[in-house]
């Protein structure tokens, strides 16, 4: 009897929720279209999930780029087809590697901080002291942040994939000795504008879902999470742990719908 | 102007208000006193549509406001201002701009006239010179009078203080009570007061009600409460642990 109990609890807890997350991202939604609208606050949301995620980004592609033709080259060694390094490269950044990375790692980093800031601003009670302003906390605090990262993780994609690439090139052309002329074609003849357009609705969809789930967790820390420092902490990994899985889930099913 | 009819309110496990009938009397200061955790704050709360009663109703000139969401209930809310326990100044921002925040979004005033308005609400609750300071490099006094600035900006017809005193010391006590006297005189807004300073409240405010068990047990002047035979409302007043009151 209490197991029936328990899994009727759970059931009706996860359905509020998710009633909850839905009426939450269509608020989120039409405050986009309603003026004024707060560009101050949107550029310094910019200036933080973009410009601040730049140097993990650049770090990450680099990387990224570097291990990819590695183990690239290793692979296709032994078919005799390091030729096609290039392509395996940039279309594995452009298409898979560059939206998902990028959305991990602004995730890591912003989404975490974005969910602990309005954690904050609810146990602290300022989002209270706004709805007593007559002033929307949804337009205040979450839409800037919506904004910005809907601008941002584009940007961020499209930055890790130049710089992923190029790491690939080094550690390909540079290290491994594949001939520069058949890396670059090779990049030339195999990318299409759908696979760079994919990839940016994938990091579209990425930073809505990071932003939608991080200032879900933190504006109703109280209500899921808890109360006080602890209620922020455990919103905050929630939040990260959350956007993460979306996020890998998400790309599954866009790139089923893409491809 | 303010009638609270039959208000309830649960949280899990915790039956907080239970059928509360209280009407404020406009343009007065009006106390509301009760033990810790009695609920004055979640019947701020209520008052000024941040939570919904689950029976009952808060009606403001007429409206009722517990009915409402969206823009008729923020049309209401700017007839409010509220002054909230720990201040809830917003931390991103210095304190001109925590007052100014107000005037900026729901007005069209230019920048020169909200600096005149901002500087002029921070002097009267006296705050001078501490305007590019942040709210973590405050003192809780400092907080509260900011808080009250920024709740006064609008000029509202109504503002809610919850505990504005709390964690204050006795000085700093007096000066925010004598500050919300002076500005409720000069202004002539409707204050609803919640606070634990047992008797020094009553030197500043017009009406005093008492929450008990979920319900105002005796609401009146400070002197009728004061004068108040029923038991409860002495051993409140003594502070002692003998009486009708259960302590745990």
């Amino acid at each position: 009897m209490q197991a029936i109990q328990n899994l009727g609890a759970g059931t009706l807890f996860f359905v509020q929720k998710m009633g909850a997350r839905m009426i939450f991202f269509f608020e989120m939604f039409f405050c986009f279209f309603q003026p004024p609208f707060q560009f101050k606050a949107i550029i310094k949301q910019i200036h933080f999930i973009g410009v601040r995620s730049m140097f993990i980004i650049l770090l990450t592609a680099g990387f990224t780029g570097m291990v990819l033709a590695m183990q690239g080259f290793y692979t296709l060694q032994k078919f005799g087809s390091e030729g096609l390094l290039g392509s395996a490269v940039a279309l594995t950044i452009i298409r898979e590697l560059g939206p998902v990375l990028a959305g991990l790692m602004v995730t890591g980093r912003a989404g975490s901080a974005i969910a602990a800031e309005i954690g904050i601003m609810r146990i602290s009670e300022q989002l209270d002291a706004l709805d007593t302003m007559a002033l929307n906390p949804i337009k205040y605090v979450v839409m800037p942040k919506a904004i910005a990262a809907l601008i941002a993780l584009p940007l961020l994609t499209g930055i890790f994939d130049v710089v992923g690439i190029m790491g690939g090139y080094l550690v390909g052309v540079k290290m491994l000795g594949v001939s520069a002329g058949a890396f670059i074609s090779g990049i030339e003849t195999s990318v299409a504008w759908n696979d760079i357009f994919s990839g940016m609705i994938k990091s579209v969809c990425f930073a809505l879902l990071m932003v939608w789930i991080s200032c879900f967790e933190g504006y109703f820390v109280e209500t899921y999470h808890g109360y006080g420092a602890e209620g922020v902490s455990h919103a905050t990994t929630h939040a990260v742990v959350l956007s993460s899985v979306n996020i890998l889930i998400w790309d599954y099913f866009i790139t089923t719908v893409m491809f | 102007m303010i009638d609270i009819v039959n208000l309830k309110k649960s949280f899990p496990g915790q039956e907080v208000l239970q059928g509360l009938n209280l009407s404020i009397v406009a343009n007065k200061i009006t106390a509301i006193v009760g033990r810790s955790g009695c609920g004055k704050s979640v019947l701020l709360k209520l008052i000024i549509g941040l939570l919904k009663p689950d029976a009952g109703e808060v009606r403001v000139n007429g409206d009722v406001l517990s009915n409402l969401e969206g823009s008729p209930l923020n049309e209401i809310r700017k007839k409010f201002g509220m002054l909230f326990q720990g201040a809830a100044l917003l931390d991103s921002m210095d304190v001109f701009n925590n007052v100014a925040f107000p005037l900026r979004e729901k007005t069209r005033l230019s920048q020169d006239e909200i600096k005149i308005r901002v500087e002029r609400e921070l002097k009267n609750v006296g705050i001078v010179g501490m305007n590019g300071k942040y709210p973590s490099q405050l003192s809780g006094g400092m907080k509260k009078r900011v808080g009250l600035a920024r709740a006064l900006i609008m000029e509202p017809e109504i503002v809610l203080f919850d505990e504005p005193t709390t964690g204050l010391d006795p000085i700093m006590k007096t000066a925010i009570h004598q500050l919300i006297f002076d500005t409720q005189r000069r202004v002539g807004f409707t204050a609803i007061l919640v606070s634990h300073d047992i008797p020094d409240v009553f030197e500043i405010v017009d009406y005093v009600a008492m929450m008990y068990e979920g319900r105002i047990l005796e609401s009146g002047t400070p002197q009728d409460f004061q004068n108040s035979k029923n038991p409860v409302i002495q051993q409140f007043l003594k502070g002692s642990l003998e009486g009708p009151i259960n302590i745990n």
